[in-house]
């Protein structure tokens, strides 16, 4: 006994001393050649080894092939803490040259910490449109210098499976183009035996806040931003009303898959429609729940796409809902090479960097370069085809658009807590909140 | 009486066994069949958890990272525990019951001050950091525990080692630890499960890929979207494959643990 | 003798002291502290005197909270029972005990974040446990645990309040149970007294300092450790169902970064704990002078 707790005692300050050895030769194990230029990046795409680290990897080392003075340390960071980790390192003033954000409020919070970037884009600035440019421009504005290098747009709409459509006896390469013919369709499927819609309600009802942004898009159009100046209120709007009578409608006739509670949004429901379990999906222009994962899954020529719900009292029609920019990178101000880390950049935003991005992962790349015939996907020209509105979610604060907005949702819809009236005013009440917040 | 401990074996062994087939099935599968055994079982799911998903990196990590974390809490533990339980002195009572005023809060409240005073010490992305953190975090627990189990010691052995002449150092060592034995074992294996599965702090203080632990492996896989349940519940069983190991083989120790929380005195 | 004994106590107690000093005490006091400021984790913090709690105190969010985490609370008495009840039949000698002892401890090595996720799946209108109720033939019993409120709320309650703590709960009493005196089981058997009279005069008072720490330690475990179940179990929902006094400190300090409201909500939470451990230490004290 003795002899074999003296060894157990052993291994132990072995691997106490081993441990500790080992972080000093681990960190430095980044500087691959010595007198090369380390840029670091942070990311919380990295970590997703099945879609887009592969895509990153293969970036990366072409931008590395091309600059050989350059080598990139990239770390991917757990989605959930990410702006923890990143307002820490701001408060710290020390961290990575390169850190990815999301578009909008979230990224503007962070404006006084990252460097302007004009003068690097002006050679190239034509590539991508002045809708993404001032999007990510200091708060927004478009007049402010741009802050951030947009590496997607998103946006939102509704996905219909032709074959299923078909089977129903509707008309596969016709999306219903009003309220009335959508509703007669959901009933034709519904009759058929199909569930009309896929959804996923399960953890955050995203199905549910995905449609609002479409329907939202068809009411407000372009004067989307004028919801937080008060130009613009959910409240005493009767288009508004009427949508979330027809979420409601939709639920209590039975239209919205019934196994929706209990199926996740992702990656559940978004799974369920590329397996053919539903004839509609409200689906993502993304990395993911898109047209590339939808077309593999169905059949390139079976997946058909409309951009929303087009309804009488709203304002607007056929509105493709959108993020000027979905994520992008900006370069810190600490960074002590910002010429090499804007190199690295421009790798992922332009040129065949940006190919390998959108071909490998599907998101959808602001880059008017970008030869989209190339891809395969005929449904991409489809969706190009139509400028963005903007998402109203980019504009609220960060608690409601990541939270409170799709608990409203969830108590209005799923459980039926609280009345479409109250419900009305909760959203107003994040409008507000936006407009009050200093 | 029987049948009442059955339904209660089998509610408390369900959730683990849906994990285990659930992780057994592909994709496809889970789709259509997602509550009964699985009809074709692969193995793909794990092949991806530990490949792709760089778990055995995080693994070899983890078993480098917690027994060194542990020797430093058997340390904290056994020492403090031995002053409160066996030793007199001013304000001892005061200092315990502080001492377990503050096992009381979350981890949350401490993460923003933790992580500037590990940034201000130049910790960040060390284990030494992390240990010192976990340590702080679970110690007053097992020190209760250890402290609770001295004070039951007879006085006589202490006494004994005193007249000897014997040192603080040479007492830790020759009295202390051998007598505590059977409680080591189960502050042990209380503090490993506690740090094989810890997430906030590990989270927060290390930040690149080398350093993570197995039970941020499966948060980093997770990624914006969420995974599959089947990858999901493959990447939970072989996260649990040590802490499982661990608990069949010292099973009649921690059963026998909580004597510490338990027994009068 | 007696000086240098106080030297060398001090000196063992020392690392521990230090470490908690450091890393426990004042993040708590900073805490305090910061709920007078506004804050975004990082850049400037203003002073903003009782604004933040002033808000608090008119956020609907915060009562549902108090509400929820009240309810959660009142699973303790069920969470204390059962063990206790299931311990005194394992102790009775039935064959094999050791095994039930075990696998009913088995979740526990998973630990929280992962049986949250695990009850996530299983809890769902189509998940297994409905799946099970309904082959049972008990099929108007397969409700949708996750996504109707006071499920929701419920069902946090019973797993999280009761399922969880079973494991421990049973080895816990169970030592416990080992050093009550066998003769006063003799008296009552001599007495011709039943099972269940028994279990009440004679089990259930001679641990009584085991039953008041065990609802210490589930009220902390509440209060202050359920934090990672909820969220990967129905991450505070539906809407606020399940939302307590925890996941809105989270909610506003690392959704929101509202740094300064978070500590405000953080400060409410430590009355809590402060009244958990007054109760604690009068556990405590009761205990030295018997």
């Amino acid at each position: 006994m003795r002899i074999r707790s003296k060894a157990l005692l052993g291994v132990l300050l072995f691997s106490l001393t081993f441990s500790v050895w080992a972080n000093g030769s681990k960190e430095s194990a980044t500087a691959k050649n010595p007198g090369s230029t380390v840029i670091t990046i942070w990311d919380f795409k990295y970590g997703d080894v099945q879609g887009v680290q592969p895509a990153m990897k293969k970036i990366d080392d072409l931008i590395m092939q091309k600059n050989p003075g350059i080598t990139i340390n990239h770390i991917g960071q757990a989605n959930d803490n990410y702006y923890q980790l990143v307002r820490a390192a701001v408060q710290a003033g020390d961290g990575p040259d390169i850190i990815m954000f999301h578009g909008g409020v979230q990224a503007y919070e962070f404006d006084d910490y990252t460097i302007d970037l004009d003068k690097y884009i002006k050679p190239w600035r034509s590539e991508i449109s002045e809708f993404s440019w001032s999007f990510c421009s200091a708060g927004g504005q478009a007049s402010n210098p741009v802050h951030m290098v947009p590496l997607t747009t998103q946006g939102f709409g509704i996905y219909y499976n032709k074959a299923l459509f078909k089977k129903a006896g509707l008309d596969p390469d016709k999306a219903p183009s009003d309220i009335d013919s959508f509703l007669k369709a959901c009933e034709q499927l519904k009759k058929a035996g199909i569930v009309p819609i896929t959804a996923g309600f399960q953890g955050s009802p995203y199905t549910i806040d995905f449609l609002f942004r479409a329907l939202i898009a068809n009411i407000y159009g372009p004067d989307t931003q004028d919801l937080v100046t008060g130009k613009q209120s959910f409240k005493g709007n009767a288009a508004f009303k009427r949508a979330a009578e027809i979420v409601q409608e939709l639920f209590s006739k039975g239209y919205m898959d019934p196994a929706g509670t209990s199926t996740p949004y992702f990656m559940d429901a978004i799974n369920n429609f590329a397996a053919g379990k539903g004839a509609m999906f409200v689906g993502l222009l993304s990395d993911v729940g898109h047209w590339k994962a939808f077309g593999d899954g169905l059949g390139k020529d079976n997946v058909g796409y409309f951009p929303t719900i087009n309804f009488p009292e709203a304002k607007y029609k056929d509105q493709q809902v959108g993020q000027p920019a979905g994520i992008g990178y900006s370069i810190m101000k600490w960074s002590k090479n910002p010429d090499a880390a804007m190199k690295v950049i421009e790798g992922y935003a332009r040129g065949e960097g940006n190919a390998i991005w959108m071909g490998m992962t599907g998101a959808l790349s602001p880059n008017k370069n970008l030869d989209i015939k190339s891809l395969g996907y005929p449904l991409v020209g489809e969706i190009l085809k139509r400028p963005f509105v903007i998402d109203f979610n980019t504009l609220l604060l960060n608690e409601d658009a990541n939270g409170n907005f799709d608990r409203y949702c969830t108590q209005a819809f799923v459980s039926n807590e609280i009345s479409i009236d109250k419900f009305i005013d909760s959203a107003q009440g994040m409008l507000d909140n936006k407009k009050n917040a200093k | 009486m029987y049948l009442i401990l059955i339904v209660f074996a089998f509610i408390a062994l369900y959730p683990l066994f849906f994990v285990l087939i659930t992780s057994l099935k592909s994709a496809g599968e889970y789709i259509n069949n997602k509550l009964l055994l699985p009809q074709k079982a692969t193995f793909a799911n794990y092949r991806y958890v530990w490949i792709n998903g760089n778990m055995l990196k995080y693994f070899i990590n983890s078993c480098i990272l917690i027994p060194a974390a542990l020797i430093v809490y058997l340390f904290v533990c056994i020492s403090a525990g031995f002053a409160f339980g066996r030793m007199r002195f001013p304000f001892r009572f005061s200092i315990f019951l502080s001492v377990l005023f503050l096992m009381i809060f979350p981890q949350m409240l401490l993460s923003i001050q933790i992580f500037q005073i590990i940034r201000n010490m130049r910790l960040v992305n060390t284990y030494v950091g992390l240990i010192l953190v976990w340590v702080a975090y679970f110690a007053p627990f097992g020190t209760y525990i250890m402290t609770t189990y001295y004070s039951s010691v007879p006085m006589e052995i202490v006494e004994s080692a005193r007249i000897d002449g014997a040192s603080i150092w040479q007492m830790l060592f020759r009295i202390m630890v051998p007598i505590a034995k059977p409680m080591i074992v189960i502050i042990v294996i209380i503090g490993f499960q506690s740090m094989w599965n810890e997430l906030p702090f590990s989270l927060l203080l290390l930040q690149t890929e080398h350093l993570r632990t197995i039970t941020q492996g499966i948060g980093m896989m997770q990624g914006q979207y969420g995974l599959d349940d089947t990858i999901l519940t493959a990447a939970i069983i072989s996260a649990a494959i040590v802490p499982f190991i661990l608990f069949i083989f010292f099973q009649r120790q921690i059963t026998m643990g909580s004597y510490g929380g338990a027994v009068k005195g | 003798m007696m000086k240098s004994e106080a030297v060398d106590s001090y000196l063992l107690i020392m690392p521990l002291l230090l470490l908690l000093a450091v890393f426990i005490l004042y993040p708590v006091i900073a805490n305090i502290y910061l709920s007078f400021f506004k804050w975004k984790g990082m850049g400037r913090a203003t002073f903003t005197g009782f604004d933040n709690y002033q808000t608090m105190f008119k956020d609907q969010t915060f009562w549902t909270s108090i509400k929820n985490t009240s309810i959660l609370l009142l699973y303790i008495p069920l969470g204390t029972i059962l063990p206790i009840m299931i311990s005194a039949f394992l102790r009775e000698g039935l064959k094999g005990w050791p095994i039930f002892r075990a696998i009913i401890y088995l979740p526990n090595i998973l630990g929280y974040v992962i049986i949250g996720m695990i009850f996530s799946i299983v809890l769902r209108k189509l998940g297994p446990l409905n799946g099970v109720l309904t082959v049972l033939g008990l099929g108007n019993l397969a409700l949708d645990w996750l996504n109707k409120p006071d499920l929701a709320l419920n069902s946090l309650g019973i797993v999280y309040g009761v399922w969880i703590r079973l494991g421990f709960g049973c080895i816990f009493f169970l030592a416990a149970m080992s050093s009550i005196d066998e003769s006063l089981y003799d008296a009552a058997k001599i007495d011709g007294a039943l099972w269940w009279r028994t279990f009440w005069n004679v089990t259930v008072p001679s641990i009584r300092f085991s039953i008041e720490f065990w609802i210490v330690l589930s009220c902390i475990e509440i209060l202050a450790r359920a934090f990672p179940f909820i969220y990967t179990f129905t991450r505070g929902g539906p809407g606020f169902a399940t939302f307590t006094l925890e996941y809105g400190i989270y909610n506003a300090g690392f959704i929101a970064f509202n740094m300064g409201y978070a500590s405000a909500w953080a400060s409410v939470l430590f009355v809590f704990c402060g009244i958990i451990a007054f109760f604690q230490v009068e556990l405590m004290r009761k205990n030295i002078n018997a």
